[in-house]
């Protein structure tokens, strides 16, 4: 008897300290548990905040330009609401952002990517006259329109002009072509 | 561990940098080969009338008669040829015995006269640039040399002035 209540009382005694070494496991496991589904939770409220921005980006005409006279050469040609950008309607305020990128070139020689100009021509919403003025655009991205979002009335458009600088004569004839990226990024 | 578990909730309302949506339109530009070419004569450098013995035989000249202006996106050459090998009695408008060669013609004084003829002759050749550039804006001087033996009586000569890429 005394032999086995030794043994009862030393397996009483273990399960105690298994209880208190599974209680402390349990606590961490819930924690790292929480943290991880709050991790993913956050990464689905931000690609459920990405998936609701309704944004196009639509030229309006044919954005080529054809140089074949001294006057295309020497002087700035502008195409008139050349392209639209457009927003669903939502709640969100967003910075756009552009910049330029040569993409294919068939000439031999690369052209350099400060050719071209936009500026905001028409919109449908109030706009600040600070992201009116003539952007020129570059390599680097830069911010030219903070967008508003509103869940209220239908979707919001800006049309802009491409505006090309003179290109003078020192680039060999070919046929040259450019993205000009626009990016979204929330404020 | 809290400290993690409060940036993690925080996370989205701080991510300024991240991009959302991005988008693009394609423009191009299609530049295609340009040879423009201006040569304007400067009063009245274009008419000759040789009346002494020393026009005849030494010959007269007409400095910067021609202003020529070129604009091209590719290496160039500036011709000039006459439209017969003689020149065209003014009275009669039939061929007369004055060659066209006695007509000459430079871009400057560092280039040698050449003779007009119905063949093209190399005036003057340079890469490309608009007017402005030094190279594509200068003078052509005339001259005559018309011998010692000239009908008497007006003739006159067209001259052709052909620019092409190189």
């Amino acid at each position: 008897m005394q032999k086995r209540g030794k043994i009862g009382s030393s397996c009483i005694e273990l399960d105690r300290d298994n209880f208190v070494f599974a209680k402390r496991i349990t606590s961490t496991f819930i924690r790292k548990v929480t943290l991880i589904s709050t991790f993913l939770l956050c990464s689905k409220f931000n690609a459920i905040l990405a998936q609701s921005i309704n944004f196009s980006v639509t030229p309006n005409t044919d954005l080529g330009l054809v140089y074949q006279t001294g006057l295309d050469f020497e002087t700035e040609r502008t195409i008139p609401r050349a392209f639209r950008l457009a927003f669903g309607a939502a709640n969100l305020n967003l910075a756009v952002n552009a910049k330029v990128i040569s993409t294919l070139n068939y000439g031999t020689e690369l052209l350099s990517s400060d050719f071209y100009s936009i500026r905001l021509s028409n919109a449908n919403t109030n706009v600040n006259n600070k992201f009116r003025r003539l952007y020129q655009l570059d390599f680097a991205d830069q911010t030219i329109l903070e967008h508003r979002g509103s869940n209220r009335g239908g979707s919001v458009y800006y049309d802009y002009d491409l505006i090309v600088a003179p290109v003078g004569y020192d680039i060999e004839p070919g046929q040259y072509f450019y993205s000009i990226v626009f990016t979204l990024s929330p404020q | 561990m809290r400290k993690l578990f409060i940036i993690a909730l925080l996370s989205p309302f701080f991510s300024n940098a991240q991009v959302l949506r991005t988008e693009a339109i394609f423009p191009f530009l299609d530049i295609r080969p340009v040879l423009d070419l201006s040569v304007v004569p400067k009063g009245n450098a274009l008419f000759f009338e040789p009346k002494k013995d020393r026009d005849f035989l030494t010959g007269m000249s007409q400095k910067n008669a021609f202003s020529v202006e070129i604009k091209s996106n590719t290496n160039w050459q500036l011709t000039i040829n006459s439209d017969a090998e003689t020149f065209t009695n003014q009275a009669t408008n039939m061929p007369s015995e004055i060659s066209s060669e006695v007509i000459q013609l430079r871009q400057d004084k560092k280039t040698q006269y050449v003779a007009l003829n119905t063949t093209p002759q190399v005036l003057a050749t340079g890469g490309p640039g608009g007017s402005k550039s030094k190279e594509n804006n200068f003078d052509l001087d005339l001259a005559l040399l018309p011998g010692d033996y000239m009908e008497s009586g007006g003739f006159q000569i067209t001259l052709f002035f052909t620019l092409s890429s190189q």
